[in-house]
């Protein structure tokens, strides 16, 4: 600690400022732990075996498209969300998290499931609710979710100024043919970073999108991997 | 190409002061016109005149103007215009892509107008001294791939403008102006004596996709007119086929944002593809399995406004094959917050040779006729209904792109009918709280009135297999011919199933060609 202290006064750090933050931080950690009401439930098969790796949502019923936190189940098909706070209302999602960085790591990208969420409420700090079970089950169907992308999916747009001339960007799959042009999911102007929003449908076997963002003086382009 | 700097310091300046030059115009293109007609003895009012030459199959266009005008006839249009001469252009693409009749689109390359005066003098008139169209945008040239800004001209063609007032505002698109600063014509003065216009279309490297792909320029002769005020403000007013282009800019925005308006637009699948769907209609019982039952094809694209949230939800669908002696109504579900309000409209198109065919005496009707024009809450759209009336075979079957002939397999394909719909909503609501793609795609079997879903949507539509009763199938997919169980013609299937996806994941990239429907690829069937 003492080194630490030292580090800061060295580099004209505001040590009292940083003590209170640490200070602050560690009250809101205590406050946090108070509560230890969680809930936890499994995602199986048909049969009832477990089905690990797969991803689910916790959002509040008041925005259940927004994932607050996201798990991931275990060897048991099992998960849990800790230290949840009382008199709250959560909405509990299967494969709710659409987005691409989360889609990477999951497995039965292609399995459908009933339900595909659950409601729960929180009433006391202790308490453990147990929901009922996801079951997933193969699903035919050439097309999985969607995947969600926003402005960080597009990291370059973060140093370009959106305000002054016409700044487009071209989000595609490349159809696989060279005779064929690319497929087109979003093509549009980008006005400010904070209310981009696209959703991507796109098959299985898509293991990147790409995109371009260009102007009249500036031509990028990056992907955004789906696969591990 | 435009030089993008001087464009959008010119576009920030008429934003900010447009209201002031409008009336300052306004005001001076009245006193201009009053003077100018008050000196032409017996003047009337000019209408807008056809010209004989058009901007040609090769994409270029050299035109005379004084083939259809006199130097007198554009110098009225000119102080009609306030200073400019107004050319209206009549686009005519091919419906190929993202273009079709509501919304296609040139790009322009270059303009020049050259007027010789009776003293022999010439003035030239050209991106140096400023032409311009509503629209433009940023697009590559071939064959490279480096966007520049260029002006556009965008169109739409077989649609009736029913607020139109004459010929020329039903027919013409999109409009070309050229500041004119010289007095073309006066009593006793050095008047105009020839007119040429040079118009040069864009050749846009199609290979990147859209907007290349949609600002191309297709082979189509473009019709040319001199417009009158009137009609140039009816043209530009009324915006033909500016909703559904990509990456339109306005060359003159509005000053005030609607929030109502489509500024961009997100496809499912993409812009250029569709959701290949097939069921089996004989659910709970699985039948023969061919899949074949009912084939639709459909794609769906969101409206965004400038906030990123949804206003207009748009879709168009194509019957593929019908391989049943039950009739069906195709449903598409898409769950919306619950007080979500809009106005819906959805037309069925059939291929121009059904009534030829005595199948049908309209080529176009309402894709329902329980079809509601308000929705409040869930959209439940039917969007082909009694497909046994509305999809038959030409050569009497019962069946359509499914059956076999003994020693030909493959019979030709019979275009089915297309339905477009739109669903413009009361107000912007958010993309998250409205349900994903595909969406429920789902049939009504009239016959045993029992409603057939994908899996992925409502899982209770298996059998005790497995095996799913609607399946979204690829693009290029080819339908197993009627009876055969798609495990036939597609050996890698059941290995598939069996695996549970985790092998033979491409198992529809291979089939037997003796047990399938030979259909046409989407560039043929989306017609």
């Amino acid at each position: 600690m003492n080194k630490v202290l030292h580090y800061l006064r060295q580099h004209d750090f505001n040590v009292t400022l940083v003590r209170n933050l640490v200070a602050a931080l560690a009250l809101l950690l205590c406050a946090q732990g108070a509560s230890s009401a969680s809930i936890s439930g499994r995602t199986v098969d048909a049969d009832g075996a477990a089905l690990t790796k797969v991803s689910v949502c916790l959002a509040l019923a008041s925005t259940p498209s927004t994932c607050e936190r996201v798990r991931w189940t275990d060897r048991k098909g099992a998960y849990t969300f800790n230290g949840l706070k009382p008199g709250i209302d959560y909405i509990v999602t299967v494969n709710g998290d659409s987005t691409a960085s989360n889609r990477k790591f999951e497995r039965h990208a292609n399995y459908a499931w009933q339900p595909r969420e659950h409601s729960a409420t929180i009433n006391s700090k202790n308490e453990k609710l147990a929901v009922g079970d996801f079951v997933g089950k193969f699903n035919f169907s050439n097309f999985q979710r969607i995947v969600s992308l926003s402005a960080a999916d597009f990291p370059e747009l973060s140093s370009i100024d959106l305000t002054g001339s016409y700044v487009a960007l071209k989000v595609f799959i490349s159809s696989g043919k060279l005779d064929e042009p690319p497929q087109t999911i979003f093509l549009g102007r980008v006005l400010e970073r904070e209310k981009l929003e696209i959703r991507a449908s796109v098959p299985l076997s898509c293991s990147v999108i790409e995109y371009e963002i260009f102007s009249s003086n500036l031509a990028l382009s990056g992907s955004i991997g789906l696969l591990q | 190409m435009i030089n993008s700097k001087k464009m959008s310091t010119r576009k920030l300046e008429i934003a900010e002061s447009i209201s002031d030059m409008k009336k300052l115009l306004a005001t001076l293109g009245m006193t201009t016109a009053a003077l100018f007609y008050s000196s032409l003895s017996g003047a009337q009012e000019l209408g807008s005149i056809r010209l004989t030459d058009v901007i040609k199959s090769q994409g270029t266009g050299n035109i005379d103007l004084f083939k259809d005008v006199s130097a007198s006839q554009l110098e009225q249009l000119r102080v009609d215009n306030d200073g400019q001469l107004v050319f209206g252009v009549d686009i005519n693409e091919a419906a190929n892509g993202t273009e079709k009749a509501s919304t296609q689109a040139v790009t322009v390359k270059y303009v020049v107008l050259t007027i010789g005066f009776e003293d022999g003098s010439q003035q030239v008139y050209d991106a140096t001294s400023g032409w311009f169209t509503e629209t433009f945008t940023l697009v590559a040239e071939a064959p490279g791939t480096t966007r520049s800004t260029y002006y556009t001209l965008l169109g739409e063609s077989g649609s009736s403008r029913i607020t139109s007032n004459n010929t020329v505002q039903d027919t013409f698109d999109s409009t070309l102006k050229i500041a004119i600063t010289e007095t073309l014509f006066s009593d006793g003065g050095n008047n105009a004596n020839s007119a040429r216009l040079q118009i040069g279309l864009l050749q846009t490297n199609e290979s990147l996709g859209d907007p290349e792909a949609f600002y191309d320029f297709s082979a189509g002769f473009e019709d040319l007119a001199l417009l009158n005020a009137v009609d140039a403000s009816f043209i530009d007013d009324y915006g033909a086929g500016y909703e559904e282009a990509p990456m339109l800019v306005l060359t003159n925005p509005p000053v005030e944002v609607d929030l109502m308006a489509v500024d961009t637009w997100n496809y499912f699948p993409t812009a250029n593809t569709f959701y290949l769907v097939g069921y089996e209609d004989l659910y709970p019982a699985k039948g023969d399995y061919d899949f074949n039952d009912l084939t639709v094809a459909y794609q769906v694209k969101y409206g965004l406004n400038v906030d990123g949230d949804v206003v207009a939800i748009q879709g168009l669908a194509y019957l593929i094959t019908r391989g049943s002696a039950y009739s069906h109504d195709w449903h598409l579900g898409i769950d919306l917050p619950a007080n979500t309000s809009g106005t819906l409209s959805c037309t069925t198109h059939f291929p121009p040779d059904y009534i030829s065919r005595g199948f049908t005496t309209t080529l176009s009707q309402d894709c329902s006729s329980t079809a509601q024009a308000d929705i409040s809450g869930n959209l439940d759209l039917i969007v082909f209904e009694d497909t046994l009336q509305l999809y038959r075979d030409p050569a009497g079957s019962l069946f359509v792109n499914t059956a076999s002939i003994p020693g030909n397999w493959n019979l030709r394909y019979f275009d089915g009918p297309k339905s477009e719909f739109r669903l413009d909503l009361a107000s912007p609501t958010p993309m998250a709280s409205i349900m994903s793609a595909p969406f429920d795609p789902f049939v009504h079997v009239l016959d045993t009135n029992r409603l057939i879903r994908l899996l992925e949507v409502d899982p209770s539509y298996q059998d005790e297999n497995g095996y799913p009763f609607g399946m979204l199938l690829t693009a290029t997919w080819k339908p197993a011919i009627a009876a055969y169980n798609v495990g036939i013609p597609y050996q890698n299937f059941d290995p598939f199933v069996q695996s549970k996806g985790v092998t033979n994941a491409n198992w529809y990239e291979t089939y037997v060609s003796d047990y399938i429907v030979d259909i046409p690829t989407a560039d043929v069937w989306a017609w």
